[in-house]
């Protein structure tokens, strides 16, 4: 009987009525959306080496089968690739006042993202700022890019960490509209007191101990002139 | 109260007419950009290297690309764009912030390259040692590669070469193989 496997995903045809099937995303989908999927699935059982095996009607053919539960995974990997764009705007006098800060900005925007509950477990308890023209940051295992109304993780890319990519934007977006919205309503000349009183609040670190971090990672590293984010161009 | 109601539908009638009768304002148009430019690499990151640089075209004169600026890495005009068949050219100098590192990449390690409109993922397929005047291997091979390369040795006298195969692409997400993990 025939059997394929890739570093994904795998099957076996183990008789004309059954097929063993493992896909990394298989965590990922229920069972009974699988098996709506499957015309020719009879019955689906979960193992627990995290592998299904599919029995099938009396009128179909295992390989055909396992070509529709292939190109299944696949469009399900195709959704999962791509995350939905969580926007924020800012607005040119803050891009101005920003475009001397843009350093700056990032590391209060990094602490916030490393200190906030909702994302804690994702990434490690630390950050890097990206040494590059064009910014970013490096939240481990994550590399977050600020477009100029969104943010994007650029790498690592893949189904499996999809959600994980989405709460880091979502989460990643609110904090800056939080940001924009504290930088705004702040009173002319007071707009960094503001930023840090935030950034206090959401960390629970002391003024003294936010400047010396972001003052350490900022060592040599340049500033993102060419950053869509603090562009001035639209 | 009928006629109140009737002059209200005249003013309301006319009020429109005479919007549409305005001519459309320039800012109102929505102009299309063009594909062309919307593909056209913006930035390269390496994530071997930690390295994200911002691209320029390089305009080609006498048969050369010309490198206008010390400061940024260079997409090579008229190589092809991300995702058309045919080799994307990306070069900068070996400079430190630059391509001073690139030698240390290696095959299979990933080069990410952003446009407007998309994120294209390459995987290392090849390293070479050229010689400068070597242009071979920009001859497309029925798919789309990336060729990365930046002067290497005693004087600059060689070019060092990667050549990345195209391997997904985001959005309108396609893999080309079960290997997606980018």
């Amino acid at each position: 009987m025939g059997s394929y496997t890739t570093p994904t995903w795998g099957y076996k045809i183990v008789s004309d009525r059954q097929i063993q099937f493992y896909h990394v995303l298989l965590p990922k989908v229920k069972t009974q959306t699988l098996k709506r999927s499957i015309p020719y699935a009879q019955d689906i059982k979960n193992h627990k080496d995290g592998s299904i095996t599919i029995s099938l009607t009396a009128d179909s053919y295992p390989t055909i089968a396992i070509e529709k539960v292939i190109s299944f995974f696949e469009q399900k990997t195709n959704s999962l690739l791509e995350t939905p764009d969580y926007y924020y705007k800012v607005p040119l006098r803050i891009k101005r006042l920003l475009t001397q800060w843009a350093l700056t900005f990032q590391g209060c925007l990094a602490l916030m993202l490393i200190h906030s509950k909702k994302i804690k477990k994702l990434i490690k308890n630390d950050f890097e700022f990206i040494n590059s023209q064009c910014g970013g940051l490096y939240l481990a295992p994550y590399t977050l890019f600020l477009y100029q109304d969104r943010p994007k993780i650029i790498h690592p890319i893949s189904a499996q960490n999809s959600n994980e990519r989405k709460k880091i934007e979502q989460e990643t977006a609110r904090l800056v509209r939080g940001m924009i919205k504290k930088m705004r309503e702040a009173q002319p000349g007071l707009t960094g007191l503001a930023l840090l009183s935030m950034l206090e609040d959401k960390t629970r670190l002391k003024a003294g101990k936010i400047c010396q971090i972001i003052n350490g990672k900022s060592f040599g590293v340049v500033n993102p002139i060419y950053s869509p984010f603090f562009s001035e161009q639209i | 109260m009928k006629q109140k109601f009737f002059i209200l539908v005249v003013l309301l009638l006319l009020a429109g007419l005479t919007t549409l009768a305005q001519p459309l304002k320039k800012s109102s148009l929505v102009v299309p950009k063009p594909a062309k430019e919307l593909l056209t690499p913006q930035y390269i990151y390496i994530p071997k290297l930690k390295l994200f640089l911002s691209l320029q075209t390089a305009p080609i004169k006498n048969n050369e690309w010309i490198l206008s600026e010390q400061k940024t890495a260079f997409f090579g005009e008229g190589s092809a764009l991300p995702g058309e068949q045919g080799v994307s050219a990306i070069f900068a100098h070996a400079k430190n912030g630059l391509f001073a590192k690139l030698p240390l990449l290696e095959k299979n390690d990933t080069l990410i390259v952003i446009s407007e409109k998309k994120l294209f993922q390459y995987k290392i397929e090849e390293k070479q040692l050229i010689e400068p005047d070597e242009l071979s291997f920009l001859k497309p091979k029925g798919r789309n590669q990336l060729a990365v390369f930046t002067c290497f040795g005693k004087d600059d006298k060689k070019r060092i070469l990667f050549l990345g195969g195209l391997i997904g692409e985001l959005p309108n997400a396609k893999i080309k193989n079960s290997l997606y993990q980018i």
